[in-house]
């Protein structure tokens, strides 16, 4: 087991926590099924005890025991069934950044090839249609035409000052359209100089940060900003929640 | 009738994306069938796109959205788009609910109803294509 994926700090962290059980108040995962294993203290133990039994002292002088396939199986399991909310983080009382702390055990998890098969369909998709629903590119502004009035550049300009980042779901969950729809309209009637990016904007990529692979999702922010930069673009407002 | 379970009345057109059709005067009104709502689980969601859209048959131009699943919806003839249920805007739970009554999606205005040719009407053809769908995509 590699700990090259998680930062100094949060070494330390996963060291600090002190099993007051604060998080548990406040753990959504937690409240459902009740179980140690599953909230937030109960995770940071099960890994102390792993980093114990590869770094620690016995470790140390008689070499690291093989990881429990089992255990390793499980604690995997807890890790991704959180929600990443960040209740855990804001409740803390010595401050544990639990959040980004989860997400760094993720990408040591996928290091490691103990993820969810559903995660590697996840990355598929994303990687291969540039969004979550596997839908087409050119599909992305389709919520245009539910407006009663559609500008002849359908709001797609060659540059522009604002760039105005929908986000998958937004883009193509009839549900959360109308956030884009209304969107645009208080753009348009504010006189922003805004811009879509059309069928070239692509994932954001915390769908594959959420699932342990930041590096697979490097390509899809560096093709995001080479769009805005390429349209001129100094500011960028978002509806993409996780953007 | 009944295929496999699920209620396909007889008189009405039925396309393989799941959508039925039924010829009101020179209106053509379309819903989705009773497998697919089964399948969809339920449905929280459907864009009412603007009355006047052109639609083509066979081609999607709106979606629904049921709790876990994102679904496209295909026009069942071409021509323009006249009327949709508004009901669906406050309770789309209603194509759950009476998929080939109060559910109705969409009225369409065709531009010819010789396009009715490419539905399925025929029992036995019905019966052979819904086996299929099962085998590849289950039941509800």
């Amino acid at each position: 087991m590699k700990l090259s994926k998680l930062s100094p700090k949060q070494l330390i962290e996963i060291d600090a926590c002190t099993r007051c059980g604060e998080c548990l108040n406040y753990c959504p995962v937690y409240a459902q099924r009740e179980e140690e294993d599953i909230d937030p203290r109960g995770k940071i133990q099960a890994f102390k005890a792993f980093i114990r039994s590869q770094y620690g002292l016995w470790a140390r002088i008689f070499g690291p025991k093989k990881l429990d396939e089992e255990k390793l199986k499980k604690f995997s399991e807890m890790v991704y069934r959180c929600t990443l909310c960040g209740e855990c983080s804001t409740s803390c009382p010595v401050s544990i950044d639990a959040k980004n702390l989860w997400l760094a055990l993720r990408e040591t998890l996928v290091e490691m090839g103990h993820y969810p098969k559903a995660a590697e369909r996840l990355k598929a998709n994303v990687l291969e249609a540039h969004n979550i629903s596997g839908d087409e590119g050119d599909e992305r502004v389709d919520w245009l035409e539910f407006l009663d009035e559609l500008p002849d550049d359908r709001y797609q300009k060659e540059r522009a000052e604002v760039a105005y980042f929908v986000g998958c779901v937004a883009s193509y969950f009839p549900l959360v359209q109308r956030i884009p729809q209304a969107f645009v309209e208080i753009l348009d009637k504010a006189g922003v100089d805004f811009t879509l990016l059309g069928g070239e904007e692509w994932c954001c990529g915390f769908p594959l940060i959420g699932a342990g692979m930041k590096k697979e999702a490097k390509a899809l922010i560096q093709h995001n900003v080479e769009m805005m930069k390429k349209k001129g673009v100094k500011r960028a407002a978002l509806s993409s929640s996780r953007s | 009738m009944n295929i496999e379970g699920y209620e396909f009345p007889e008189g009405l057109y039925y396309e393989k994306n799941h959508f039925w059709a039924r010829v009101e005067g020179d209106l053509v009104v379309m819903g989705m069938n009773d497998y697919a709502q089964k399948m969809a689980g339920d449905i929280v969601y459907v864009g009412l796109p603007p009355e006047g859209k052109k639609l083509t048959q066979g081609k999607s131009f709106t979606k629904l959205e049921s709790g876990k699943w994102l679904g496209k919806v295909f026009a069942v003839m071409s021509g323009e788009l006249v009327d949709v249920n508004e009901e669906l805007e406050e309770d789309a739970k209603l194509i759950n609910e009476d998929p080939y009554g109060k559910g109705w999606m969409f009225k369409i205005k065709p531009d010819t109803m010789d396009e009715l040719k490419n539905l399925m009407t025929d029992p036995a053809e019905l019966q052979e294509w819904l086996k299929k769908e099962i085998d590849e995509h289950g039941k509800a």
